[in-house]
């Protein structure tokens, strides 16, 4: 696994700080810039501002360019933009008011403001970085969010957001904000499983959270947001694919994609995962996903399948699944080593159960 | 049985009369207006409940037919105007 | 809750179609049709209404909104002009059977642009405010004048940033500057192959040496320019067409895959004479004879056929957006995106309206290069460019997908506010429509195996095509 935090010898500070590490002969460094002095050992030494920053394990030749925060008395510090990577995600908050069954990432009460440490990051983040934001649920600090997006657009022309959010907080009085918002800078990430209202409250846990889900998705539409429609496919909703599929291509026909995904076993989809796991490797299993994907496709909306090994995927329906598992939680299994698709494939999670999973994998 | 004899009569007589329901009485001008140049062999005049078709009927059941769903259409388009307005008045306010 | 206004029509099968203006479809029956008429819909009916998507609750709801978005997408919006036809000259080395008024002998005089056309030609080019250009040079046979062609394209490539060029050429003559001209890769080919050796010849070549030539320069340009970057659509008379195993069999020796079968285009006198021999409804068997050719040869596997225009047709029933042919969109604003400059300097909205004013039918010229473009004119026309509030295509469940093309409702009709339903445009399309629906509600497996190639996808489920009992 790729580390998300270093070890840092802590810094006699009492503020937050959010550098970029920069090589040694880096010749456009800037104040707040920590340059490479060398290594020492398994340390690397920087030069932040005339204080030394130590980081442990972590060669310049793979965190050049990164962006992180460090915290006063701690002894880790945050990767928050990996420069090399294509999969860089801000945690916004830990609270969320849905407790969705699969959850990778199971709220907490606790919450700090990182905003204005996000805002620093992006303006020190590379060029024409894709950077994540997630939680928890971003909008329950919708104000801040809009603030913070509506500035780094401005102040970071190439930098593009892809935000998760339950849709739940969109009201009729942020179209103009989020009008204001060009289409092609944030993507919003919106999960919706079932079109039966009932089906969805109980996989996200909140009664009434469709409708308000619905009404949200009016809202968003009528300010042109950029939405991509997510469905993890579990054994409660694969039955309902087909008729969401309708739902999407009459009422949602303004998404710019719907992602069918596959369950991350982790969090809550752990310890859930016999109750939810679906194996669309199996004889059959696939076929909802394919009529669901060959409806909304024939009527021109985009479909693509994310999370899902090539190899438990008919052949047919392979160029619907990029390669979507972020690197840092990735991984292949020993059936991968002769395969001939792995550079196309998602691989598998990190945390993937190989005795509870896809009865399908075999190398391609 | 009855409707074969009737139709039967209406081909002999090249007359036939559709009757009109209430719910569409309002709309068999419109509707008349409309046959008479889909169909222009043929005359068609309002009596009563009935619409009266004369001359070109050729087959008794399809020109009922499209007697009935030329009144539908009209009592249809008529129902749906206010929304079509409304539809293109608030996308074009944008 | 509210229902979207239904259009609908019997089917060939005593179902009847239904249709929103938000191009929502579904089949039921006369039952329903009675229900939804006289205001007795069931629950189960506004069950079905709701979650096909022709009703909603309140304005601004999603469902409402949801079908505003499909309606908005499937209005045509014409941007700025960024497609012209250029007619260099009139003259052609062939002299085909159909082709009387859109061609002067090869060695007749004062039908090419002057030195003072191709400079007014450029200034006007230079002016449009694109960035992008695609530019079709069409004849008589543009490569008489290769020379003009070079001039246009070398300008081309220095004004804009992207530009594209397609010459209509019978690829009869090629010398080392025509060939040098079409192996640019930004320059595409389109040519015609009449169905079949026996045909091309008859209606288009008639000596063997010209039937020679035409074929094994059309084997040379795909060798050199590769079946990307060459189309050929086949003229078929329906009074003699080549049979359809014959011109499928022809194509697919050239790798050329995706048909446009088009009948020939009779124009003033041989129009009426044709008119009286029901072209229209031969030519519409000939065509479902080729269509159901390809559904069988699909079938079989291997290599797939296409209709081009029907798979059009499909696309635009199924989609929103598919506004990519000038002929079928709604509205058809004439003079906006594209326009047909002639040999003679004078601006038509369309190649149509250029054959009929050649015929002196009508003058549909709306300006010249040296004057600009007539726009009162052009307004004139272009007051009738939508079917939305059209009295016949109100009731018509295929408004939604279908278009106006205000120049051939002139042709054919002197007119072009006579009711619309007895255009051959409206025939054409009715035809058109009736045949897609048919298709998309069929059982055959042959047909659904074609049904997903022509859509694009691995398969074409059942549930594509609604029912509603």
């Amino acid at each position: 696994m790729i580390p998300l935090r270093f070890k840092v010898d802590p810094l006699p500070v009492d503020e937050p700080i959010v550098t970029r590490l920069r090589a040694a002969d880096a010749p456009d460094a800037g104040p707040f810039d920590a340059v490479f002095l060398g290594a020492d050992g398994p340390v690397s030494e920087f030069d932040l501002a005339g204080f030394p920053l130590r980081l442990h394990d972590a060669p310049i030749e793979d965190v050049e360019d990164d962006v992180i925060l460090v915290l006063p008395g701690q002894a880790s510090a945050h990767r928050l933009i990996r420069a090399a990577s294509p999969h860089n995600t801000l945690l916004v908050t830990e609270r969320c008011d849905q407790l969705c069954l699969m959850c990778s990432q199971p709220p907490k009460r606790h919450h700090v403001d990182m905003f204005p440490h996000f805002r620093e990051a992006v303006r020190l983040a590379p060029r024409d970085v894709y950077i994540g934001l997630s939680g928890g649920e971003p909008t329950l600090f919708k104000e801040d969010l809009f603030r913070f997006l509506l500035d780094a657009i401005e102040a970071r022309p190439d930098v593009r957001f892809h935000i998760l959010t339950n849709g739940q907080h969109f009201e009729e009085s942020d179209v103009e904000t989020l009008a204001s918002i060009p289409h092609d800078r944030v993507l919003w990430g919106i999960p919706l499983y079932s079109h039966v209202p009932a089906r969805h409250d109980e996989i996200v846990v909140k009664p009434g959270a469709f409708d308000r889900l619905m009404r949200s998705f009016a809202i968003l539409a009528r300010a042109g947001a950029a939405i991509e429609l997510r469905t993890v496919v579990m054994k409660p909703n694969a039955p309902d694919l087909v008729a969401l599929a309708r739902l999407v291509t009459t009422r949602l026909p303004f998404i710019s994609v719907w992602a069918l995904m596959q369950l991350e076993n982790i969090g809550y989809g752990r310890k859930n995962w016999n109750d939810l796991f679906l194996d669309t490797s199996a004889p059959d299993a696939f076929a909802p996903i394919a009529e669901a994907t060959d409806l909304v496709r024939a009527r021109g909306i985009q479909a693509l399948l994310y999370n899902f090994p090539l190899c438990t995927v008919p052949a047919a329906y392979r160029s619907l699944a990029p390669r979507t598992i972020s690197d840092w939680k990735q991984r292949y299994l020993d059936a991968c080593t002769t395969c001939s698709a792995r550079g196309a494939c998602s691989g598998f999670f990190e945390w993937y159960p190989d005795d509870r999973g896809f009865s399908g994998v075999a190398p391609l | 049985m009855a409707d074969r004899k009737a139709d039967l009569d209406a081909e002999n007589s090249a007359a036939m009369e559709v009757e009109i329901e209430p719910a569409l009485s309002d709309f068999a001008g419109a509707a008349v207006t409309r046959l008479g140049y889909l169909h222009p062999r043929a005359t068609f005049n309002v009596r009563d409940h009935v619409i009266v078709v004369e001359g070109a009927i050729g087959d008794a059941p399809t020109m009922r037919r499209d007697v009935l769903h030329a009144l539908y259409r009209e009592r249809i388009s008529d129902r749906g105007e206010d929304l079509r307005t409304r539809l293109i008045e608030g996308l074009l306010s944008r | 809750m509210n229902v979207w206004p239904l259009k609908f029509r019997p089917t060939h099968d005593g179902a009847i179609l239904f249709a929103d203006d938000a191009g929502g479809f579904f089949r039921s029956d006369g039952a329903f049709l009675d229900r939804y008429a006289l205001g007795a819909l069931t629950g189960s009916d506004r069950e079905f209404l709701s979650a096909n998507g022709h009703a909603f609750e309140t304005e601004g709801d999603l469902d409402h909104t949801g079908f505003a978005y499909r309606w908005a997408s499937r209005q045509a919006a014409a941007g700025d002009l960024a497609y012209v036809i250029l007619v260099p000259t009139l003259r052609c080395n062939l002299a085909c059977s159909y082709c009387q008024v859109s061609r002067a002998d090869e060695r007749a005089r004062g039908h090419d642009w002057t030195e003072e056309t191709l400079k007014a030609v450029i200034a006007f080019l230079d002016g449009l405010k694109t960035e992008s250009i695609k530019v079709e040079f069409q004849g008589g046979e543009p490569l008489l004048r290769v020379d003009l062609l070079e001039r246009v394209r070398a300008f081309c490539r220095r004004r804009f940033k992207s530009a594209e060029f397609v010459v209509c050429t019978n690829l009869q003559r090629l010398g080392a500057a025509e060939w040098a001209f079409i192996d640019a890769p930004d320059t595409f080919v389109s040519t015609s192959i009449d169905g079949n050796v026996a045909t091309h010849r008859a209606q288009r070549t008639i000596t063997d040496d010209k039937t020679e030539e035409f074929f094994s320069n059309l084997d040379l340009a795909l060798e050199r320019l590769g079946p990307g970057r060459i189309s050929a659509l086949p003229t078929i008379d329906v009074e003699a067409p080549p049979p359809a195993a014959s011109v499928l069999d022809t194509y697919a020796r050239y790798g050329i895959r995706s048909i446009y079968l088009r009948p020939i285009n009779y124009q003033g006198f041989a129009r009426k004479r044709h008119a009286a021999l029901n072209v229209m409804d031969r030519w519409n068997a000939i065509y479902r004879e080729f269509v159901d050719l390809m559904i069988e040869r699909n079938a079989e596997g291997g290599e797939t056929f296409e209709e081009y225009y029907l798979v059009h047709c499909l696309r635009r029933v199924l989609r929103t957006g598919q506004d990519g042919h000038v002929d079928l969109r709604n509205p058809n604003f004439l003079g906006r995106d594209y326009l047909v400059l002639d040999h003679d300097g004078r601006f038509y909205p369309t190649d149509e309206a250029r054959m009929m004013t050649r015929i002196g039918q009508i003058d549909l010229s709306v300006g010249d290069i040296f004057s600009g473009l007539d726009t009162s004119k052009l307004d004139a026309l272009n007051a009738h460019a939508t079917n939305l509030f059209d009295p016949d295509c109100l009731h018509c469940p295929y408004q939604a997908f279908c278009g106006v093309d205000l120049v051939d409702d002139i042709a054919r009709e002197g007119r072009i506010d006579g009711p619309k339903i007895h255009t051959d445009f409206c025939r054409r399309h009715t035809f058109m429509f009736d045949l897609v629906f048919e298709l998309l509600y069929s059982r055959d497996p042959k047909v659904r195996r074609s049904l997903a190639i022509w859509a694009g996808v691995p398969d074409l489920p059942y549930s594509i095509a609604p029912e509603h009992a």
